[in-house]
């Protein structure tokens, strides 16, 4: 049940990123977040196993083809980088915090890499303000997490 | 124990001020409403004006001369890399790839690159993939417009004359000739360096874009 219920925040979740990504909802100056990069890479640091997480990505697939039908390419990318970086998470710190702005730093410029490498020479200030924009964003994530599962094992609120 | 006269007195000067008061309140109320009418008449003017752009914008895209079709734009690319677009007309309607798509009448947008059933996907000057050839001012000087987020103009013979605001229009092979793109917004000219650069702006906002136009039955050297 208690597994049921997290599935369904994580659906949530992916729903609430394509709807903000597909409609650039919180696009600053042009610069639009890569917010399923974000909950692909949050899956990846906080589920622990890799079916769970497998499960996370197909979600995520199966929910693009109604959320965001004509880009299923960058879904794809995202999750085949999302498995990556799974199975490289043992290279990485160990300390989540600073694992999670590395996958974020990493995947938004392998995504890019990968989709369209012109894109980035083509304009190095958008990818920074980007980077910056999905870190601070991560930053974000990572707080109410943290506020979440704190209160979540000790029942004390923060 | 005060007099009677005393407290009506001070009723009868409450009573003044009160109306005093009140009047002071209807009179601003009144300033209030009449700039609230001018207003209004202001902004019923601005819309009867609004209106008349809009038809003469309809009557200008009567384009005669060229078939072409009208299309909602049913998404934009989420990510940064790219601004191409989907429209809802696909194969069934007609459309190919390869047919130039408009904001306006001779403003190019871009071109259709996918078709599929009920939709297809637009490839926009605002794409990082777009390259194409354009005359800029009225001399016409060569360049090639690069597509990006800031789209811009290269390879500029140093010895054209270009200044800001000049007319950019496309004279690729595989679009219609002399279609508007945009203006010249910057120009960036290095003493040493052998071709100039420019910055091209465009009069509207690719994210805003509801509607689209494309031109049919083209068909373009590729």
């Amino acid at each position: 049940m208690k597994d049921l219920i997290k599935m369904l925040i994580w659906v949530f979740f992916i729903i609430l990123a394509f709807v903000l990504q597909a409609n650039h909802f919180l696009s600053l100056g042009g610069i639009n977040p890569n917010l399923i990069l974000l909950v692909i890479f949050g899956g990846v640091i906080a589920k622990k196993k890799i079916l769970e997480f497998l499960i996370l990505i197909s979600a995520t697939v199966l929910l693009s083809t109604v959320f965001l039908p004509y880009w299923l390419k960058e879904i794809l990318i995202l999750g085949s980088l999302g498995i990556l970086a799974l199975l490289l998470k043992k290279l990485l710190t160990g300390n989540n915090f600073f694992d999670f702005l590395i996958l974020i730093l990493l995947g938004t410029l392998g995504f890019y890499s990968i989709i369209n490498f012109r894109y980035l020479f083509a304009n190095p200030p958008a990818i920074a303000a980007e980077l910056i924009y999905n870190v601070i964003l991560g930053l974000i994530t990572i707080f109410v997490v943290k506020i979440f599962f704190y209160e979540e094992e000790t029942g004390i609120k923060s | 124990m005060m007099p009677k006269k005393y407290i009506l007195s001070f009723i009868l000067l409450a009573v003044l001020f009160g109306v005093y008061f009140y009047q002071k309140n209807i009179f601003i109320s009144l300033d209030k409403f009449k700039n609230y009418n001018s207003a209004l008449t202001e902004l019923r003017l601005e819309n009867q004006g609004l209106r008349q752009n809009i038809q003469e914008l309809t009557n200008k895209l009567n384009l005669n001369s060229q078939p072409y079709l009208t299309a909602q734009v049913y998404s934009r690319y989420p990510f940064n890399n790219n601004q191409s677009l989907i429209i809802d007309a696909g194969f069934k309607a007609g459309v190919k790839v390869g047919w130039p798509v408009l904001t306006a009448e001779h403003y190019l947008l871009g071109k259709i690159i996918k078709v599929k059933a009920d939709t297809s996907e637009v490839e926009t000057v605002f794409s990082p993939n777009w390259r194409s050839t354009v005359k800029i001012g009225p001399l016409g000087a060569e360049a090639l417009l690069v597509g990006g987020r800031q789209p811009r103009l290269e390879f500029i013979s140093t010895n054209a004359k270009i200044d800001l605001d000049n007319d950019v229009l496309s004279v690729s092979p595989d679009l219609p000739l002399n279609l508007f793109v945009g203006k010249v917004s910057e120009v960036i000219s290095q003493p040493a360096a052998s071709l100039w650069q420019a910055k091209l702006k465009t009069d509207y906002d690719p994210n805003q874009l509801r509607k689209v136009f494309i031109i049919t039955d083209y068909e373009g050297f590729d």
